[in-house]
């Protein structure tokens, strides 16, 4: 299966479906709440896909996760290359993820505000790469691997990528480089 | 179907697309026979115009592939499984080898018309003199029946048809040839190749020799090719039929002389021979889908079915007075399998002084070529090694997904320019030793019936004595080339390092001069058989360090002249 225009499409009619959500609730916990289940993810799953890829790459000044679809592309990948093991590491990593926040914060996460869930991520992204070896912890590294390969394999993410260059250039200075990105062909 | 040609060629790969121009040209009515499936040049395969987002599942091939045990020997190579051009790989579960435990052995292939040549390296190196009498000089191996000038006019023939972009450097371990506008080298790798000149009279950093076209020839337009506009997504297959191809380049021409009929889906089991008349008769064929067989018949057949292939297809092909392969009175079919041992990666910046940049993807990389046929003081090794290398691009910091740091901050440190970085990878010739062998496994078979091909090979001490000293040379030549941070990684010597990793097999069908110790003389025909000819890799004896694909095909057009000559003189 091609990830393609349907994903973003599929993309669209998710966010319609969160806008129906009462608006002050949205607004107090920046949050966007998903009620139809996704391809592979249920609704609730899904809902925490969408935080955290949007919290590991956030829309700056250049796109972020949620412009490049990454957690629509993810959900599909769990169905078009996903192995079934892999389908239950990422499955149980959901939940475990939720089940630590409420062991670590004695809350549910999707009703943390945004700085507390922000806080909580970046938590467990420095566990995982500094002391923890647990199941949890492998399957959080898998899991943003996947988010980061996403992303930055992603149109939006990629603005200067030429599909045929019309050449090469090995000694350009900034602004011959430049030129050449505007006009976008050697 | 008629089944009876003047010549059947098996397989259609690089070799045999070039032997099917040949003998069409020469008005040889030609069957040439695929194992695997009809690939269109042009056609739904070609994957050269999908974006890294267009991509089946942004590249990564399915995972319940590796959970089941496919593609086992790609998936070791790590940057050929990817679902951009997976399909022109062979996945060794369907099609399974056998090797020693303890000796793993890389076979990397592609069963489809056009072979491998859809999917090859395309760095296309003329071999030196010195190369060609190697085996001679040292002892090591059968020495070769041919020598540089037997096939330079064949290297001139092969260049100007496939387009091959080049400089022409002037050194005589690299001879020139017949050259398009070269790539250009990147700010780095001029920073780097003017330093290593002013230091060495013996090495040079070069800008490889790619079968890309820079500048089409009259001949290489009217085939339907054009110009390569550095995509460097070669492997995908390439609509513009810029790099050379059977699909691009063999086929059409040999297509347009209405002398070709190919043949796909069929298997080639066996050589078949005449013990009367001492000739090869035809091949016998397995159906890939039916599994039915059928004979087909010829006056002249040549091997092109790659190097193991060929001598897979040869042991198989017993007869009463062959019973251990076909023209193997010798004994050596199977001997010799030959290839080339990266053993040492460097990797350095090169702090040069402007903020530069480059644009495009180069589809060829540098090189460093072998200087050590003739600096032997230091030397406790036979033979030599050189360096595929590159700096083509730019560094830019990349997303660290396997370090700490998500968010704002770890966002803002993606795509910022960082400095050049050069990479070398050693190319080493692996010394040719009788007892790196193929042969017929005693009882497993693939589906078709075929006996497994069992591959024994291994890299000796004089290669592990080798990447020491290229571990040690290449420190010292990117020192001399003014880089910076140089990280040289050789592979421990208690590491197994398996042969074939670098797909450069050869061997195991070797050229000499003595009957008693060869299977071809130097036509590449059989010494005792003289209608049965092999010219890819198996007909190698011995592996240099240069990428070998030119001098396959300059082999395979040397001995299609020599053959048709026979043919038109009513000799075979």
């Amino acid at each position: 299966m091609e990830i393609n225009r349907r994903v973003f499409l599929g993309s669209m009619l998710y966010v319609v479906s969160a806008s129906v959500l009462p608006s002050e609730l949205k607004k107090a916990l920046n949050l966007t709440v998903f009620e139809s289940d996704a391809v592979f993810f249920d609704a609730e799953q899904f809902t925490l896909v969408y935080d955290i890829v949007d919290i590991m790459i956030p829309r700056t000044d250049t796109p972020g996760a949620v412009d490049s679809h990454t957690a629509q592309v993810l959900d599909e990948l769990m169905i078009s290359w996903a192995a079934p093991s892999t389908q239950q590491q990422f499955t149980l990593f959901l939940s475990d993820f939720l089940q630590h926040a409420k062991t670590a914060l004695n809350a549910d996460y999707l009703s943390l505000n945004r700085e507390n869930r922000q806080a909580f991520v970046k938590r467990i992204d420095e566990l995982a790469f500094d002391t923890e070896k647990s199941d949890f912890s492998v399957a959080y590294k898998r899991f943003k691997a996947l988010v980061f390969h996403i992303h930055y394999s992603s149109e939006i993410a990629n603005p200067n990528f030429f599909l045929v260059p019309g050449g090469y250039r090995g000694s350009l200075f900034q602004n011959e480089l430049n030129a050449i990105y505007e006009r976008k062909y050697l | 179907m008629n089944n009876d040609y003047d010549v059947i060629i098996v397989g259609s790969g690089i070799t045999g697309g070039w032997a099917a121009k040949e003998f069409c040209e020469r008005g040889f009515n030609t069957l040439v026979i695929e194992r695997g499936r009809n690939v269109d040049h042009r056609g739904p395969e070609y994957k050269d115009f999908q974006a890294p987002w267009d991509l089946q599942n942004r590249g990564m091939p399915d995972e319940t592939l590796a959970e089941n045990g496919h593609y086992a020997t790609l998936r070791k190579k790590g940057h050929l499984y990817k679902t951009d051009a997976l399909q022109f790989f062979v996945d060794d579960k369907k099609h399974p080898y056998s090797f020693p435990e303890d000796r793993p052995f890389m076979w990397t292939r592609g069963y489809q018309l056009g072979g491998r040549s859809l999917t090859w390296g395309r760095q296309v190196l003329r071999w030196s003199p010195m190369d060609f009498q190697a085996n001679a000089k040292d002892g090591h191996g059968i020495p070769w029946p041919i020598g540089y000038e037997d096939l330079a006019p064949w290297y001139s023939y092969v260049e100007k048809f496939i387009g091959v972009s080049a400089n022409k450097d002037g050194l005589k371990t690299l001879p020139d040839g017949e050259f398009q506008t070269p790539w250009e080298m990147s700010y780095a790798e001029k920073y780097i190749s003017n330093n290593i000149a002013k230091k060495y009279s013996d090495r040079h950093l070069i800008i490889g020799r790619a079968a890309n076209l820079t500048s089409p020839s009259e001949e290489q337009i009217a085939l339907g090719r054009g110009k390569c506009l550095a995509r460097s997504y070669c492997r995908r297959g390439c609509s513009f039929g810029a790099y050379f191809s059977s699909q691009s380049a063999t086929l059409p021409a040999a297509q347009k002389t209405g002398n070709l009929t190919v043949m796909t889906d069929s298997i080639v089991e066996r050589i078949d021979y005449d013990d009367v008349s001492n000739k090869v008769s035809g091949v016998t064929v397995i159906d890939a889908n039916t599994k039915e067989k059928r004979q087909y018949k010829s006056r002249v057949v040549f091997m092109c079915a790659s190097a193991l292939g060929t001598v897979q297809i040869m042991l198989n092909s017993t007869s009463k007075t062959f019973p251990n392969g076909i023209a193997n009175s010798s004994g050596m079919l199977g001997h010799y399998i030959l290839g080339h041992v990266t053993g040492v990666v460097a990797n350095a910046d090169v702090p040069v002084s402007e903020d530069k940049y480059a644009f495009g993807r180069r589809p060829i990389a540098t090189y460093i070529p072998n200087y050590r046929h003739e600096k032997r003081e230091d030397a406790d090794f036979e033979r030599g090694f050189g360096f595929q290398t590159t700096a083509q691009n730019r560094s830019f910091s990349t997303p660290n997904a396997k370090s700490k740091g998500i968010g704002i901050i770890a966002k803002q440190s993606v795509g910022k320019p960082g400095p050049w970085r050069f990479r070398a990878f050693m190319y080493g010739e692996v010394l040719p030793y009788y007892e790196n062998v193929a042969s017929l496994h005693p009882t497993k078979k693939d589906e078709w019936g075929m006996p497994l091909l069992h591959i024994d090979a291994e890299i000796k001490a004089n290669e592990r004595k080798m990447i020491k000293q290229a571990a040690k040379d290449i420190q010292e030549i990117l020192e001399a080339g003014g880089c910076t941070n140089i990280q040289v990684k050789a592979t421990p010597e208690n590491k197994h390092i398996p042969m074939g990793k670098q797909v450069h097999e050869m061997g195991g069908a070797c050229m000499g001069s003595d009957p008693d110790s060869s299977v071809l003389n130097g036509w590449g025909q059989a010494h005792d058989i003289p209608n049965l000819f092999v010219t890819d890799g198996a007909c190698m004896a011995s592996s240099a360090t240069q990428n070998p694909s030119l001098t396959y095909m300059a082999i395979t057009a040397r001995a299609a002249d020599y053959a048709a000559k026979l043919l038109e003189n009513n000799v075979i």
